[in-house]
C-alpha cells in the first residue's frame, strides 16, 4: 500500500485516499491555460461514460487513487534526478488516467508537464508539479474520496 | 462473444474498457507489453486465439509498437496471412499523425483511438469491424 493511497475499491464501498503529501500548497497561480471552465471532476462525463451507473464511481475513483499516487511519487523521484524521460512517462500516465476518470484540470496539468519534459525543461515541469498536486487534492475532495 | 486482450499499464483503463464491452466481449489483461505477448503466444499456441487486442503504446517493460511487432511475428512464423491475423486496435493518448502512423505501421492496427475513448465510439469502431452489431 502506498503512502497516498488506502483504498477500497469494491463498488458500493466508499473510497478513501488520503491527501497526495501531508502539507500541499496551493499553487501561486493555476496554469494560464487552465480556465474555470475546465471541471476538476466532471461527473457527469464520467457518469455517461458508465451508462448512468452510479454505484461503479467509487470503485474507478479507487483504481484511479491507487495508479496515480504511484505515479505521482515516480514524477516526484524523476524530477529529483532530473530525469526528463521519467518525469515524461510517468505526467503521460498521469494524463491518461486523470482523462479516464474525467479529472480534466489534472489531465490539463499532467499534459502541460509532459510537453514540458519532451521540450527537455524540467523547470517548467518542477513548476508544474505543484499544480498538479494540487489539483489532485480537488478531485479528492470533490469525487469525495477522503 | 469476442475474445479480449486489453493491454494497458493503468488497471483503471483496463477495468473501463472490459465495462464498456460488458457482453459484447470477454475481456483479459495485461499490464504491459511483454505480459500481452506472452498471453498472445499461450492463447495462439493453445489453440483459442484472441480476436481482438485493445493495445496501449506507452507502457513500461515493453510498449506498444514493440509487443504489436512481435505478435505480428509469431502470427506469421505460423504462416498467418495479413488479413487473417488478429484485429489491433490502438487506444492512445498519442495521436500525432507520426504516431499514427508508427502504430499501423508496426502493428497493422484496424483504428487508432484517443483517450479517454467514449464506449459508443469504441462499439461503433467495433461494429465497423465486423465484431460486433452497433447498440
Amino acid at each position: 500500500m502506498n503512502k497516498f493511497c488506502s483504498r477500497s475499491i469494491r463498488s458500493a464501498e466508499a473510497v478513501t485516499c488520503d491527501a497526495p503529501a501531508a502539507a500541499v500548497p496551493a499553487p501561486k497561480a493555476a496554469p494560464d491555460e487552465l480556465d474555470e471552465s475546465v471541471a476538476v471532476f466532471a461527473r457527469g462525463e464520467l457518469l455517461e461514460r458508465l451508462g448512468g451507473r452510479s454505484e461503479m464511481i467509487p470503485r474507478f475513483v479507487g483504481l484511479f487513487c491507487k495508479g496515480v499516487s504511484s505515479e505521482l511519487e515516480g514524477l516526484v523521484t524523476a524530477l529529483a534526478a532530473d530525469d526528463a524521460d521519467g518525469v515524461r512517462r510517468h505526467a503521460h500516465a498521469i494524463k491518461g488516467s486523470s482523462g479516464n476518470i474525467a479529472a480534466q484540470r489534472m489531465h490539463k496539468t499532467a499534459a502541460l508537464m509532459e510537453k514540458a519534459a519532451k521540450d527537455g525543461d524540467l523547470t517548467e515541469a518542477s513548476q508544474q508539479l505543484a499544480s498538479l498536486q494540487w489539483e489532485y487534492r480537488k478531485f479528492m475532495a470533490a469525487a469525495g474520496a477522503f | 462473444m469476442v475474445r479480449c486482450l486489453v493491454v494497458d499499464d493503468d488497471e483503471l483503463g483496463r477495468e473501463l474498457i472490459a465495462q464498456y464491452l460488458e457482453g459484447i466481449a470477454d475481456c483479459e489483461m495485461a499490464e504491459n507489453g511483454l505480459r500481452a505477448v506472452d498471453k498472445f503466444r499461450t492463447s495462439f499456441e493453445g489453440g483459442i486465439p484472441y480476436d481482438l487486442i485493445i493495445l496501449d503504446l506507452v507502457m513500461p517493460e515493453m510498449d506498444g509498437h514493440t509487443a504489436a511487432k512481435e505478435i505480428r511475428t509469431i502470427e506469421k512464423e505460423w504462416g498467418v496471412s495479413i488479413n487473417e491475423g488478429v484485429s489491433i486496435v490502438i487506444l492512445s493518448s498519442l495521436n500525432s499523425p507520426s504516431d499514427v502512423i508508427q502504430a499501423y505501421v508496426s502493428a497493422r492496427s484496424a483504428a487508432h483511438l484517443l483517450k479517454p475513448v467514449q464506449p459508443d465510439k469504441l462499439i461503433a469502431t467495433l461494429s465497423k469491424m465486423g465484431m460486433c452489431k452497433q447498440q
